[in-house]
């Protein structure tokens, strides 16, 4: 199989684009994906301080290392989350890459800092550590870049799991949430920091290619938790369909976005108001992370 | 071939020579959701893989 851009020997084929790439023109291929995704959802310009998620695993390395060498303001934030070695050893390899390349990171760990215990709360409270763990992140993201003064929040979300989360939300009929889900959150509130997807039509095998024609370090192992998540099982019957039928995921969630999205509202109209206790913006009294701090602290 | 699920702490021997789709077949592996390494480069569905070749399978589905 030959490269259709150069015709040198392809490593890369990509079915739903009927193309094969050589290492070099599938990176260009790459970038390109991701600087039509920025530009075409006026996600952030070259002056935006952007604010970048990263876990350690492959999609957030990808998107770090392609906003960093695209010459974007980025600044990388890392949460430990006190999993066990899983966040150690994720700690370490994003702060490997923040050395080696001379990026900044902020890093930020919610049992050292605010006590927090995913295990803990998820089992105090009868949440699933996954919810509970959506809820610090959520928080924290916001918090650190409203307070810092980033303009923007950039993840890893990539196509596989918009197209997971798209098909979760059919299946349950979610209208608010489908009313909402895109590549681009918008700013709904002055302390509320717009949030961008930058690889939302790139698949997570495309962030894998980039990442190993990169040589980037990543973590490859998943966190514990996420074993049996409902994510995966959605992943793998679209990837059956993918295999069979390519370009399924693609027509799927960009028909939606073109098409769908506009037919739903978001259900009740939510006020939002400022929580009593750190002034984050909430539909309660007390947001849901410093009530989160609360019950920690009652059980110690 | 020795073929190895990057990962997952398993290894095991398969009959060549086959190319890498075939392989995918046999042992019932989605090729929408893994990478195959040959011998350490990234390869193809149309790579032909022979007896003394060594391919890592990775597995790209992550939760989240
Ligand atoms: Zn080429
Ligand atoms: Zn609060």
């Amino acid at each position: 199989m030959k490269c259709i851009r150069c015709k040198k020997k392809a490593v890369i084929t990509l079915k739903r684009h009927n193309a094969a790439f050589c290492a070099e023109c599938f990176l260009h291929y790459y970038r390109n994906q991701v600087l039509k995704n920025i530009q075409k959802n006026k996600m952030f310009k070259k002056d935006d301080r952007v604010l970048v998620v990263v876990s350690g695993g492959k999609d957030s390395m990808a998107l770090w290392d392609v906003l960093a060498k695209e010459g974007y303001n980025v600044t990388a934030m890392y949460i430990n989350l006190g999993i066990g070695e899983y966040s150690n050893r994720s700690q370490e390899v994003v702060e490997n890459f923040a050395k080696k390349n001379n990026l900044p990171l902020i890093v930020k760990n919610i049992k050292e800092e605010f006590g927090l215990d995913i295990y803990k709360l998820s089992k105090t409270l009868k949440r699933s550590p996954c919810s509970v763990c959506g809820t610090i992140k959520r928080y924290l993201f916001n918090k650190v870049a409203y307070d810092n003064g980033f303009s923007v929040i950039a993840t890893g979300h990539n196509l596989d799991d918009e197209a997971a989360t798209l098909l979760g939300n059919i299946l349950n009929w979610g209208e608010s949430y489908l009313a909402r889900q895109g590549p681009v959150l918008p700013q709904t509130h002055p302390k509320l920091i717009k949030k961008v997807k930058p690889l939302y039509t790139l698949t997570e095998k495309e962030n894998m290619y980039y990442v190993l024609l990169n040589k980037i370090e990543f973590l490859h192992e998943e966190c514990p938790y996420s074993i049996g998540a409902r994510s995966i099982l959605y992943k793998e019957l679209l990837n059956e369909l993918e295999e069979k039928s390519p370009g399924t995921k693609q027509r799927f969630l960009i028909g939606f976005l073109e098409k769908g999205k506009k037919h739903f509202k978001e259900v009740e109209n939510i006020e939002l108001k400022e929580c009593k206790t750190c002034g984050h913006v909430t539909t309660r009294e007390e947001c849901s992370f410093c009530r989160l701090t609360k019950v920690s602290n009652t059980v110690g | 071939m020795t073929v190895i699920f990057v990962g997952k702490n398993n290894q095991i021997t398969i009959k060549a020579p086959k190319n890498v789709e075939k392989l995918a077949k046999e042992l019932n592996i989605n090729l929408e959701s893994h990478v195959f390494i040959k011998n350490g480069e990234i390869v193809t569905p149309d790579e032909i893989l022979q007896d003394d070749d060594v391919v890592e399978i990775i597995s790209v589905v992550s939760g989240g």
